[in-house]
């Protein structure tokens, strides 16, 4: 597995759209978010160009992962589309918090076992590893991330500092929640 | 520590410094004995052995449950839980210590901390009647 992040501008050539089509794969066709997406390939307003991308490749060059993060002091997933998970505070808009979203490790190659759940897999902790990391390195000392209920509990175990921002809300018929993340080597 | 804010909007938290900045709720022990807590919702959870396989006894039956409050702001409790037996019946029984977004504080108005805080929940739980309303919420959503 091999992990490489940067603007989309940094990423080597390809590799951007490849990770359009990858996540159309996995959000649009195998999750079946309704998206308003050109056919074959996922973005949305928040793919900018301060925008970082992380993506995981397998041995043969397929992406099997992918992440995204957002400076919150710019628009963002959690501020603009879901505030109401915030328990009626202001989004928080800080250089030391930047959103984690479009985080997937499916593989469709089939070399590796499909995740049964969105971080229980070793590809998918060291994915989230990675992420985490990244984002550190660009001066976050949170993440916070809009996610499935069962998030916060699977980031305890693999050692994360993790907690809800505000009480879970069932969205669409899925229960969703605010989760922050400390920027921290999980313990 | 965070500037609290407090919700002119419904109900407040007696006893409660409020919403802060950080997303805390802070509140001291005896204002969570007096918070009522409603059911949100329960679930399951995905069985990552593939499920029954003959001969090798019944899986584990084990899930979620969340619980917030109705007074503002918004205090959301969850755990998860497992089936056991009891009396020769079956029974819930909470797993772990409980995910919030509180934070408890002394008398004093310092936190207790994480685990203090989760530890103190749990025992706020065990007066909560909350196993028949997530047999009735599991039940419901996957008959």
């Amino acid at each position: 597995m091999h992990i490489l992040s940067g603007q989309s501008a940094r990423l080597p050539d390809g590799v951007a759209n490849a990770l359009s089509v990858y996540r159309h794969k996995v959000f649009v066709e195998m999750l079946g978010w309704q998206l308003d997406t050109p056919p074959g390939i996922e973005q949305d307003q928040f793919d900018r160009a301060d925008t970082v991308y992380i993506v995981s490749h397998d041995e043969t060059g397929q992406i099997n992962g992918c992440a995204r993060l957002l400076p919150t002091t710019s628009p963002y997933l959690l501020g603009d589309v879901f505030p109401q998970l915030l328990n009626g505070l202001a989004p928080p808009s800080s250089p030391d918090i930047w959103e984690l979203s479009r985080f997937a490790a499916v593989d469709f190659s089939g070399q590796t076992p499909v995740a049964t759940g969105q971080f229980s897999s070793p590809v998918t902790a060291q994915l989230l590893h990675e992420s985490i990391r990244c984002a550190g390195r660009l001066g976050a000392k949170m993440v916070i991330t809009v996610s499935p209920l069962g998030v916060e509990r699977l980031l305890r175990k693999l050692g994360y500092t993790a907690r809800r921002a505000g009480p879970p809300m069932v969205i669409d018929g899925y229960p969703l929640f605010a989760c922050l993340i400390d920027v921290a080597e999980p313990g | 520590m965070s500037s609290p804010i407090v919700l002119k909007t419904g109900a407040v938290l007696t006893g409660s410094l409020g919403l802060c900045e950080d997303g805390y709720i802070r509140l001291d022990f005896n204002a969570l004995q007096h918070t009522e807590l409603i059911h949100l919702v329960s679930g399951l959870d995905d069985d990552p052995s593939g499920g029954l396989k003959c001969g090798t006894g019944v899986a584990a039956i084990s899930g979620f449950t969340e619980w917030i409050s109705t007074a503002r702001p918004v205090v959301s409790i969850g755990w998860d839980w497992v089936i056991g037996s009891r009396d020769g019946r079956a029974y819930y029984m909470m797993v772990g210590k409980p995910r919030s977004n509180i934070m408890l504080i002394d008398d004093q108005c310092r936190d207790l901390g994480f685990e203090a805080t989760a530890d103190l929940l749990m025992a706020r739980l065990d007066r909560l009647i909350w196993q028949e309303a997530t047999n009735a919420a599991i039940t419901s959503r996957y008959a």
